[in-house]
């Protein structure tokens, strides 16, 4: 009853077949089967799972993009099937998708970042802070004049995360953005998403990289259009068996863990990141030592 | 010794190319050369006097000078054009039946003949070929794409209280022309990967149905990528709220300034020149002067 | 035995749009052999040049100073066969999904040996024992190529340069975009395919967990010049090196240093992480002593 008690987004038996036109015996082939999720406000959740798994279609349910076949999904209280308030809803949750090239509508800088909010019939003097303020959240602010077919790869994503911000959503939704960017671009990004959640946006992002996953403060794993685990990256991780029957594999630094730990008793190889392998091996040989 | 690359298509397609130096023609708006263009185009292909076009050759040339680009660079996209020119200002002069009625032979042999008026039509030919080529180069050296489609979508602005798609319009110009150079880097992959694999993209002098069955390894994925890439466009505008040009601000405002008077004042006193010449037949007077001198 | 070099590039020259005013240098002089038997490392930030040197290497850029030299032929030569070259050089772009074109899966990778004017048995069979070795049902040869998921259109393009049974194979990027599953099924495809003698592998990648769990010898391109060749294994230990190309350092990489400036010092050899965490385990044991 309380507006207070219900989540910003909230998903309920969200079922989803691309498939329209299936006969009314077959059971149509469910992209997304029976899913029920919430997030908070605040949130940065990683949406894992093989190719093919349902992370695109959940994301693009999230603004409103899909609608459901069967089920709800519910944005800070409004429902995605309510026309009247897509406007709403895509001005609160931004999304920025994988290709770089096809998600630039403008031939300058700073006017990509503005059409988002020229769309919302922002007035003219607030566009101007507005672009101002979404280039220097991804720290592009230098670029503001550039053509944007001058940019590299990176910097046109971090673009078009600049060009969502500019319509000041609070929810950040992201699929495999970081996919096609070389490594450098990739951890860049990643950053980014890091002081942009800091600063109280909600991320959502849906990734098949294990390393950019155990970034999240919860993941989410789907396979084959459910959700077959989800919470803390150090538990979902430590599920290995689950994790390898659906295909996916544990961030490297754990690998690497579970190998010391299956020659040495008592190591704990839970470590989701180099900082935290080293840490443990250096506590580990400490304690060692001293309880000589 | 350099070998021609069979897939090289990147440097091989020239657009006119925009040299930004900052000059008052380059600070001029948008719309301000895309009306004087049109107007100066339309009248040179009207007039049919050598000493108007002579005229509006002058103010295009002067419009050059003051662009601060160098002025041989507008000549070398009219050197490309030139032997074509000359073929056809010959046809035009020596070739064409209807210049020898009521007109004055000058030179003659076998069946080809010079009248006077032959001799003038051709010389219009290649006046007015040259007056469009360097206004188009004055053109393209001084306008981005991205100040040209803000113009064009100004302009059309009225017409959107007609239900006319004005935004819509210029969007869709805007965003293909961006994918122009995108398309081609990504042909020119997909011929190098089928070229790798034993293709050969149609040397050999076959009938049109087989050469262009042989291009289908380009055509098809390119227009898959096409597809794909609009499908990518039309989510990504949706997400950010576009419903069409009704309701929208906008961030880049045009504004006619001092000097889009001033090359407007010049632009059409050159243009009131033109026609004036044209019309109390200065070339008739200028003509009949040269022959009187020489006689 | 000394191993006959399949490949040698000598001084190897480009300039982009050469002759223009916008000319560009891409290449700088590069000397690179590839031997039989072997995989060869190709790396680099973006723009050092590794695209168009790998279109050098099957004479889709001819050269325009320096030369290529293929199975002893020398590319530069007008007269050189390149359509030989062609098949027996297989050559994997980025993304090579994007240029299926065929309606049904078999046909696509059927494209190669049918521009060779193979026979109708020899076409099949090719496809057949390609479509093998890249782990695909034969009967997917009927799928329609748009019903594939991006990990079997991955090797889908694969089997269509291994339908022509090339001696080389000159892969940019294979692992690009995969996810796990897809990742670890190409990398065992090219590792089996490998090991049948006379054949040698190029891998050009910016993943180096893939460079160090393929390459026997590393390359390393900078703005358009070699500024390391050797063995795969000193090449990732030179981190310094790594850090100044803007090369990312493996995890394995990164926590060997990061232990060594810790006290703990581990061996220089090791790459793989599993031999990193043997490494450690055997500390761990030690200091427990």
């Amino acid at each position: 009853m309380g507006e207070k008690s219900t989540p910003f987004i909230h998903i309920r038996n969200l079922r989803y077949t691309y498939n329209q036109t299936a006969g009314n015996d077959e059971a149509p082939p469910w992209a997304l089967n029976n899913v029920s999720l919430d997030i908070e406000k605040g949130e940065y959740v990683a949406v894992i799972g093989a190719n093919g798994s349902g992370k695109s279609t959940l994301l693009r349910h999230l603004n409103g993009l899909l609608v459901p076949s069967e089920g709800d999904v519910w944005v800070n209280s409004w429902n995605t099937r309510d026309a009247q308030r897509v406007r709403d809803i895509r001005s609160t949750v931004g999304m920025v998708f994988q290709s770089p090239d096809a998600q630039i509508v403008a031939t300058v800088v700073e006017e990509d970042v503005a059409f988002g909010p020229e769309n919302l019939g922002v007035p003219r003097d607030e566009l101007h802070e507005r672009v101002k303020r979404a280039l220097e959240q991804v720290g592009l602010e230098e670029l503001r004049k550039r053509p944007t077919h001058y940019l590299s790869a990176g910097q046109k994503q971090l673009l078009a995360i600049a060009s969502a911000l500019s319509m000041r959503p609070a929810c950040l939704v992201l699929d495999e953005a970081a996919a096609s960017l070389d490594p450098l671009s990739r951890s860049r990004l990643l950053q980014t998403l890091w002081s942009l959640n800091q600063s109280g946006i909600t991320v959502i992002t849906a990734t098949h990289r294990m390393d950019e996953a155990a970034l999240a403060k919860r993941i989410v794993v789907l396979s084959d259009g459910k959700i077959v685990l989800q919470g803390h990256p150090k538990h979902v991780f430590s599920q290995t068996d689950i994790i390898h029957r659906i295909k996916l594999d544990v961030p490297e630094p754990m690998k690497i863990a579970q190998h010391i730990a299956s020659r040495v008793s008592g190591f704990r190889a839970d470590t989701l990141t180099v900082d935290e392998l080293v840490n443990a091996v250096l506590t580990f040989r400490r304690i060692r030592v001293e309880g000589c | 010794m350099a070998q021609r690359n069979e897939f090289e298509l990147m440097g091989k397609v020239v657009i006119g190319q925009y040299i930004p130096t900052g000059s008052v023609v380059h600070r001029l708006d948008a719309r301000t050369k895309l009306m004087l263009g049109a107007l100066l185009i339309v009248v040179a292909i009207f007039v049919s006097s050598i000493a108007a076009l002579l005229l509006l050759f002058v103010t295009v040339l002067f419009g050059l000078c003051i662009t601060k680009v160098e002025v041989k660079l507008a000549f070398i996209s009219l050197r490309r054009v030139l032997p074509y020119l000359f073929v056809l200002a010959a046809i035009q002069m020596l070739a064409v039946p209807q210049f020898r009625l009521d007109a004055k032979v000058i030179w003659e042999w076998r069946f080809f003949v010079l009248t006077d008026r032959s001799l003038l039509s051709g010389l219009l030919l290649m006046g007015r070929f040259v007056v469009i080529v360097s206004l188009l180069a004055l053109f393209s050296f001084t306008t981005s794409t991205t100040e040209l489609m803000h113009g064009v979508e100004h302009m059309l602005q009225p017409l959107q209280r007609l239900r006319f798609p004005a935004h819509e319009t210029a969007l869709v110009i805007n965003i293909a022309i961006r994918f122009v150079p995108i398309l081609m880097g990504e042909a020119e992959r997909i011929m190098r990967a089928q070229a790798s694999r034993g293709a050969d993209f149609g040397t050999g002098r076959h009938n049109f149905i087989r050469r262009f069955m042989r291009m289908l390894p380009l055509f098809v994925p390119l227009f898959i990528l096409s597809l794909q890439h609009a499908q990518n466009m039309a989510e990504a505008m949706e997400s950010r709220c576009y419903m069409g040009g009704s309701g929208r601000t906008r961030l880049i405002q045009l504004h006619y300034e001092k000097q889009d008077f001033v090359a407007f004042l010049i632009g059409i006193v050159a243009i009131a020149g033109a026609l004036c010449m044209s019309l109390f037949k200065v070339d008739q007077t200028v003509w009949k002067g040269v022959m009187t001198i020489l006689s | 035995m000394q191993k006959k070099p399949v490949i040698e590039v000598r001084k190897l020259t480009h300039r982009y749009l050469a002759g223009t005013p916008l000319e560009v240098q891409s290449l700088r002089g590069i000397d690179f052999t590839l031997y039989t038997d072997e995989i060869v490392g190709i790396v680099g930030p973006t723009g050092s040049g590794k695209s168009t040197f790998l279109c050098h290497l099957n004479g889709l850029i001819r050269p325009q100073e320096g030369d290529v030299l293929v199975f002893g032929v020398s590319l530069a030569d007008s007269r050189a066969d390149m359509r030989m070259i062609r098949k027996r050089i297989g050559m994997l772009f980025q993304n090579p999904e994007q240029q299926l074109f065929e309606r049904f899966a078999g046909d696509d990778v059927a494209f190669g040996p049918r521009n060779y004017d193979l026979s109708k048995e020899e076409v099949r069979e090719a496809v057949r024992r390609a479509m093998e070795m890249v782990g695909l049902p034969f009967s997917y040869k009927d799928r329609l190529t748009a019903d594939l998921s991006l990990g079997e259109k991955r090797r889908l393009a694969l089997a269509g340069v291994f339908a022509l049974d090339p001696e080389i194979l000159v892969l940019d990027e294979p692992t690009a975009s995969l996810d796990p599953e897809g990742r670890r099924q190409v990398l065992e495809v090219l590792k089996g395919w490998r090991r049948e003698p006379g054949r040698s592998l190029i891998v050009v990648s910016h993943n180096m967990e893939d460079i160090a769990e393929l390459a026997d010898r590393t390359y390393l391109l900078s703005d358009g010049e070699v500024v390391y060749s050797g063995v795969t294994g000193k090449l990732f230990a030179d981190r310094e090196l790594l850090l100044r190309q803007g090369l990312a350092l493996t995890v394995p990489l990164q926590v060997v240093h990061r232990l060594s400036q810790n006290g703990i010092s581990l061996g220089k050899g090791n790459v793989s992480a599993r031999g990193v965490a043997e490494e450690i385990g055997s500390v761990l044991h030690g200091s427990a002593q």
